[in-house]
């Protein structure tokens, strides 16, 4: 629906989805029931079998996508990244004074998860008879990721010892009489001055994760620059604030409209001023959080758009036309539905999704036939399903 | 008898799409029309699962593949030759095993929430020792000194009677190291708290608002119940296979969002923690008897500290799921929906117990 004269070749095929939430749900009430029936040994079969269905269900010009792995594999997976999740576990619930140490280290694991999953999943992908695969061994992802994590571990270091040299948290700590404490300033400061660091993690990620990516011969390439990602978060920053800022000003004149003030006095009727305040606190609440599901909307739609439209596959080039207000839709409503059917329409929002998707998603180029397929021998599953169970999503 | 599926195939080499007809004979062999192919036997081919509707490929050891979307032939070719369809499909596509399925997990659901893992986090956590508690606590009081605490006002005199009294009620105890420290409450307020290893924290706050020693007396008993009882370490437990039951639901459905997921675990991570204060109030309950001292002492100092609670404004988020401490003043909302969203039960139902006459 895009193929205006602005791209840069024509429109060569749209994906579709065209999946069924009716079909889905079977699938999916025997995958849960059956996972949760063994204690989950049954879950890499279940994995299996739904994206399979997924997969199968996605076309490119009359071709479908396969999904190939061995459930095996993701069971042999899946019990080591228990175990990992395990020590983990008591690592912060019994030593939570290593917490910091359980953290960076959880951080140094990252890049070989990324590696691993990536090339796990990229070897199960087949379209057309050829596998896309991820050439990238642990070592390039550790490379790749080496800037990122270097400046989130240096700034650490520096910010925590620069503040225990000084002695100006300890002054404004005595002198404001413990109303500033050191450690939310050391905190807070972290955290300002470590979130500019995301886009850029972002950025990185997604130009080795693509660079790396192979479909056949065609290698893929990534054309972003960071800044790209930088001006992306910048607005959705941006906005994110004006909106905080106009509901404060909405909820305080709605209040002060009302005659509400926050009671100051122990008398007796105070419980029913609570009770008339509830009311707009939870209203306002709940509009944060519908409001909310559309910035993240914007955030992800950006994104996405980011980086399939950076995206060169071969010859082909990958469009994307996410809206952000499609998106923040489809969050809200899903959100809902899910909560009222207590967790029934799960199946049917992941169609609706994969259906919105794919129907913004095309390939522009000219010719596809000149791609011809590589061998390539099978990784094991382990980091595949690391990046599951931490909940990894890169995006792609 | 021949069966013949139209489909694509696809050479390996390129990724051209050639349009096809498969032939498959009932003596299981196959071949392609109008392709230079040879004939290949069902033994040499890898068939794709069927799942759902979704395109069935066969995979040739010539590294050619064939894609149709014609499920059905390929399974009659396949039940020709005395091939199975797989279970799980047999499964999927059952509309009235669904239902089954959905009123068995339904069931599995409620059972092990409501009684499952309960008994067996009860059942983990008797087999620990107790130097497990220990170590949860280990760093809390530091912790909580640097982020929330302040150091008490009171002077030793006045801190002796809370000291003694304490010391009193702990006596009968051998197994636990019961320690009493002092602290004054920040932005907490009135509030008790009871480590797992023992130590009970109670604020300068709250020992300021108890009118009647054993009002205060009541509050150290049903902290030393939280800490008898282990309910750090089995909420510990406890939220861990609830957070492993809705990993193995919910399976891969991070799209989904986490926020879908946290309302319903929320829900039940109160209703827990309800319950241990139930648990709490009983120990106190019986310890009071013991003693022979009137029950209604902590139903008005409840009430009492709910008021200041209000007094102050701060409602306090009771959902943190902070899993080391037991905090004891409940939020103000003591009426509607809210109710379900409380750590506590509601303070009308909580005094109504100790106000209650002697059964
Ligand atoms: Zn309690």
């Amino acid at each position: 629906m895009n193929s205006n004269g602005n791209l840069p070749f024509p429109v060569w095929a749209g994906f579709q989805f065209d999946g069924s939430a009716s079909e889905y749900f079977k699938i999916w009430v025997v995958n849960v029931l059956l996972t949760i029936a063994t204690l989950g040994v049954y879950s890499a079969w279940a994995k299996v079998r739904s994206e399979s269905y997924f997969y199968g269900k996605t076309s490119v010009n009359g071709s479908s996508f396969r999904y190939t792995a061995d459930p095996i594999k993701i069971l042999k997976g899946r019990t080591l990244s228990v175990l990992v999740f395990a020590l983990f576990w008591i690592l912060f619930n019994f030593y939570p004074g290593l917490i910091v140490w359980t953290l960076g280290a959880a951080l140094l694991l990252f890049p070989f998860v990324v590696v691993a999953s990536t090339a796990f999943r990229l070897q199960n992908t087949m379209y057309r008879n050829i596998r896309f695969r991820f050439d990238a061994r642990t070592i390039d992802g550790y490379k790749a990721m080496l800037i990122p994590l270097a400046l989130i571990f240096g700034l650490t270091a520096f910010i925590y010892g620069a503040f225990e040299a000084s002695e100006f948290a300890m002054k404004i700590e005595a002198e404001r009489g413990g109303e500033f404490r050191r450690e939310d300033m050391i905190f807070t400061i972290l955290l300002l001055s470590e979130l500019p660091l995301i886009p850029y993690l972002v950025f990185v990620l997604r130009r080795f994760v693509i660079n790396h990516m192979r479909y056949g011969s065609a290698a893929e390439y990534f054309v972003a620059r960071a800044m790209d990602f930088y001006k992306i978060y910048i607005k959705f920053f941006v906005f994110s604030f004006g909106v905080v800022i106009v509901m404060g000003m909405v909820l305080g004149f709605v209040m002060g409209a009302l005659g509400l003030t926050v009671p100051n006095e122990l008398d007796s009727d105070q419980s029913a001023a609570i009770a008339a305040l509830s009311g707009p606190i939870i209203a306002a609440v709940l509009v944060f959080y519908a409001v909310g599901f559309y910035l993240l909307g914007y955030l992800n739609s950006r994104l996405m758009n980011k980086t399939y439209n950076s995206t060169q596959i071969g010859p082909l080039q990958l469009h994307s036309t996410l809206r952000g207000r499609d998106l923040g839709n489809l969050y809200l409503t899903n959100t809902i539905a899910v909560l009222v059917s207590l967790g029934l329409l799960i199946p049917w929002i992941k169609i609706r999704m994969a259906k919105y998707k794919a129907s913004r998603t095309e390939f522009l180029a000219k010719d596809m036939a000149d791609i011809s397929a590589i061998e390539q021998s099978d990784t094991t599953a382990i980091g595949e399903e690391l990046g599951d169970i931490f909940d990894l999503d890169i995006g792609l | 008898m021949n069966i013949r599926i139209s489909g694509r195939l696809y050479d390996g080499v390129s990724a051209t799409s050639t349009p096809v007809k498969a032939v498959c004979d009932g003596s299981g062999w196959l071949s392609i029309e109008d392709v230079d192919f040879g004939a290949i036997t069902i033994a040499d081919i890898q068939f794709s699962e069927r799942v759902g509707t979704i395109p069935r490929t066969m995979q040739f050891p010539n590294g050619k593949m064939f894609e149709c979307d014609d499920n059905d032939s390929i399974d009659r070719w396949l039940s020709q030759c005395g091939h199975q369809t797989s279970w799980q499909h047999r499964l999927e596509r059952n509309g009235s095993f669904a239902v089954a399925a959905l009123v068995a997990l339904a069931l599995v659901i409620l059972v092990s929430v409501r009684w499952g893992i309960p008994q067996i986090s009860n059942l983990i956590a008797a087999r620990l020792p107790t130097e497990v508690d220990v170590m949860i606590a280990n760093g809390t009081l530091e912790a909580l000194d640097e982020t929330i605490f302040e150091r008490s006002k009171l002077s030793d005199l006045e801190q002796r009677p809370v000291l003694e009294r304490f010391n009193q009620l702990a006596a009968y105890n051998h197994e636990v190291n019961f320690n009493l420290v002092f602290r004054g409450g920040g932005w907490i307020g009135p509030n008790a708290f009871a480590l797992p290893n023992g130590t009970i924290i109670v604020t300068d706050e709250l020992i300021s608002l108890s009118k009647h020693e054993d009002e205060l007396g009541s509050v150290l008993l049903h902290e030393m119940g939280h800490v008898v009882h282990r309910h750090s370490l089995r909420q510990v437990i406890r939220h861990s296979w609830l957070a492993m039951l809705s990993l193995l639901i919910v399976g891969d459905v991070s799209s989904a969002g986490t926020l879908v997921l946290a309302l319903p675990s929320i829900l039940v991570q109160s209703a827990y923690s309800q319950e241990f204060e139930t648990e709490a109030d009983d120990f106190a309950l019986a310890r009071m008897r013991e003693h022979n001292l009137d029950p209604t002492h902590l139903a008005n100092f409840l009430d009492r500290i709910e008021r200041c609670a209000a007094f102050d404004g701060d409602a306090i988020s009771e959902c943190d799921g902070s899993a080391t401490i037991n905090r004891e003043n409940a939020t103000p909302q003591t009426s509607g929906w809210l109710r379900y969203l409380s750590t506590h039960p509601t303070n009308e139902r909580r005094t109504a117990r100790f106000r209650r006459p002697k059964d």
